[in-house]
């Protein structure tokens, strides 16, 4: 953002509004599932510089290894796009099985992950070739997709059966089955790798699994003052930086919550747009980005002061988020 | 005897489609196995609340609103299923541009209960239709599937060479019956699609009124 400075005077009075406003040279990708398009915010103004035409309803999103592509899960058009992000076109189209909504990136750059949801699979894709490696059954409406770190491991979620599977992503065969809350979503790996936090909508918890043994090593429960048990539905997760805490969006409950990683209580709730749906961690740790389903918006979160310090209207149906340097 | 060209290419399609759309409906009611009448895709809230969308003061409860003339006529004109949240958002602007803070912070809180409550009202007739709606389609889906069974059963034997005309005719009528129950089945399906948007767009449009009138209450003392 640049700043006229024509004297010391207008330095001086520029300096709170940089303190106030940390510079973000990072970009925002929001996938707008009613609107087939890719919103782009710049982080520093937070304003919409462009929006990206894309397939049929967009949802799961995510960027490329490098940071130069994000894939687009495009359900309604049974594959995922490959949106180039300096040129801003769809430069590819890859095969995904049909109507993708998640996809997990391979660390090795490589290899993607894609629930099919119709077709009670999961798809693995190579980006190189362009081609499905191999298709994995899996149970009942596969949803959430969560890799370990390390790239070994895969939890794939079935929104039906209620289980989280555990892949081995080399032999492909499942190693696990642990049993989770109703309609579980989300499965996002700590840093560490030693445990997966697996969101349930209907259930309205977060199972915490140890995935050294596949047991359920505790449960986070949310009760938000002045909102029905119904309306707490948890379904997408981040981790703060240091990883000590965890933010769950709870749906129509339009709240997000913060959660010690370590004592799994929840410490607050923020007020947030409607609906809200998936989160993202800025590259440097310092804001939480939500979509807003219904209210079809995002909602920016200061991680330092805990406050929700903005509202942006994007597209309709805001789906899927992820932000880059 | 009437006659439909091409019925037999027109009927497997229909059928295949029907397949998938009776798939998708029972998919659809897996995932909501506790509540069969409501096949909409997200998970049925009943009740919109002023927490989920207000963080200002406790709005007063009950009918509190209407006994403000002026916040009842506001509310009235409002919440109806068929006004514009951006028309609602300007008379929302006009009734509190002229207050002072003191009628802001009175009056603004009223607003928002009488409109949470009339949403609410509006929102719970819909429910209530596409739940009706949800039942019709169970019911059609049956008969479908009861029709289908029956010209199963009666193809081998209007398939045979010397039958009576009586086999062919009643497999012709079944047919007939089969297609257009299936195009019943299917257009209620796209009318049930745009009823369960209802619901969503008065939740966006309470939620949009209530930041609206949250703006607009001075700061706290």
């Amino acid at each position: 953002m640049p700043i006229p400075l024509t004297s010391w005077r207008s330095a001086i009075l520029a300096l709170p509004l940089l303190l106030a406003f940390p510079l973000h040279a990072e970009t925002i990708l929001v996938s707008n599932e009613k609107d087939n398009s890719i919103t782009v915010l710049d982080g520093a103004t937070l304003e919409v510089t462009r929006t990206v035409a894309v397939g049929e309803r967009p949802r799961g999103i995510a960027l490329s290894t490098d940071g130069r592509y994000l894939f687009v899960c495009v359900g309604d058009s049974d594959r995922i796009d490959v949106l180039d992000l300096n040129s801003w076109r769809v430069v590819q189209h890859l095969p995904s099985g049909s109507d993708p909504e998640l996809l997990a990136v391979h660390p090795d750059g490589r290899r993607l992950y894609v629930a099919n949801e119709d077709d009670n699979l999961v798809t693995v894709v190579d980006v190189e070739q362009r081609a499905v490696l191999t298709e994995i059954p899996v149970g009942v409406e596969p949803e959430g997709m969560g890799l370990s770190p390390d790239g070994r491991f895969l939890v794939n979620t079935s929104e039906t059966t209620n289980m989280a599977h555990f892949i081995d992503t080399e032999s492909l065969e499942i190693i696990a089955n642990v049993m989770v809350g109703s309609r579980p979503r989300a499965a996002v790996w700590q840093a560490d790798g030693k445990r997966v936090w697996v969101s349930a909508e209907i259930g309205g918890t977060i199972s915490v699994i140890d995935a050294a043994n596949h047991a359920i090593a505790g449960t986070v429960e949310f009760q938000v003052p002045g909102v029905p048990r119904e309306a707490v539905q948890p379904v997408g997760m981040v981790f703060s930086a240091d990883g000590a805490t965890l933010y769950v969006a709870l749906g129509p409950a339009n709240r997000v919550a913060m959660v010690d990683a370590r004592s799994l209580q929840v410490q607050r709730y923020l007020l947030v747009g409607q609906r809200v749906w998936n989160l993202a961690l800025s590259p440097d740790g310092s804001r939480i980005y939500t979509t807003n389903g219904v209210s079809n918006d995002i909602s920016v979160i200061d991680v330092a002061s805990s406050r929700v310090v903005r509202s942006v209207p994007v597209g309709r149906s805001p789906w899927g988020i992820v932000a880059r340097r | 005897m009437m006659t439909f060209p091409g019925l037999r290419s027109t009927v497997l399609p229909a059928l295949l489609a029907l397949g998938m759309a009776l798939s998708a409906a029972a998919g659809a009611r897996a995932a909501n196995a506790a509540d069969p009448d409501w096949p909409c895709v997200q998970r049925l809230v009943p009740n919109l609340t002023a927490a989920g969308v207000w963080s200002g003061p406790v709005p007063p409860p009950g009918d509190a609103w209407r006994q403000v003339p002026d916040v009842a006529a506001l509310v009235t004109r409002i919440t109806p299923s068929a006004v514009r949240e951006e028309a609602g958002l300007r008379m929302i602007g006009d009734f509190a541009a002229p207050l002072d803070a003191e009628a802001r912070r009175r009056l603004l809180p009223l607003v928002l209960s009488g409109t949470l409550a009339e949403t609410n009202q509006v929102r719970g007739q819909i429910i209530e239709r596409i739940g009706a709606f949800a039942r019709r389609q169970r019911g059609l889906a049956d008969t479908v599937q009861h029709l289908t069974e029956q010209l199963d059963a009666s193809g081998p034997e209007a398939e045979k060479p010397d039958t009576a005309g009586d086999a062919k005719a009643r497999q012709a009528e079944l047919q007939q019956r089969v297609f257009f129950a299936t195009k019943t089945f299917q257009d209620a399906e796209r009318t049930l699609r745009y009823m369960c948007e209802v619901p969503v767009r008065l939740e966006a449009r309470f939620g949009a009124y209530a930041r609206a009138l949250e703006a607009a209450l001075p700061a706290p003392p």
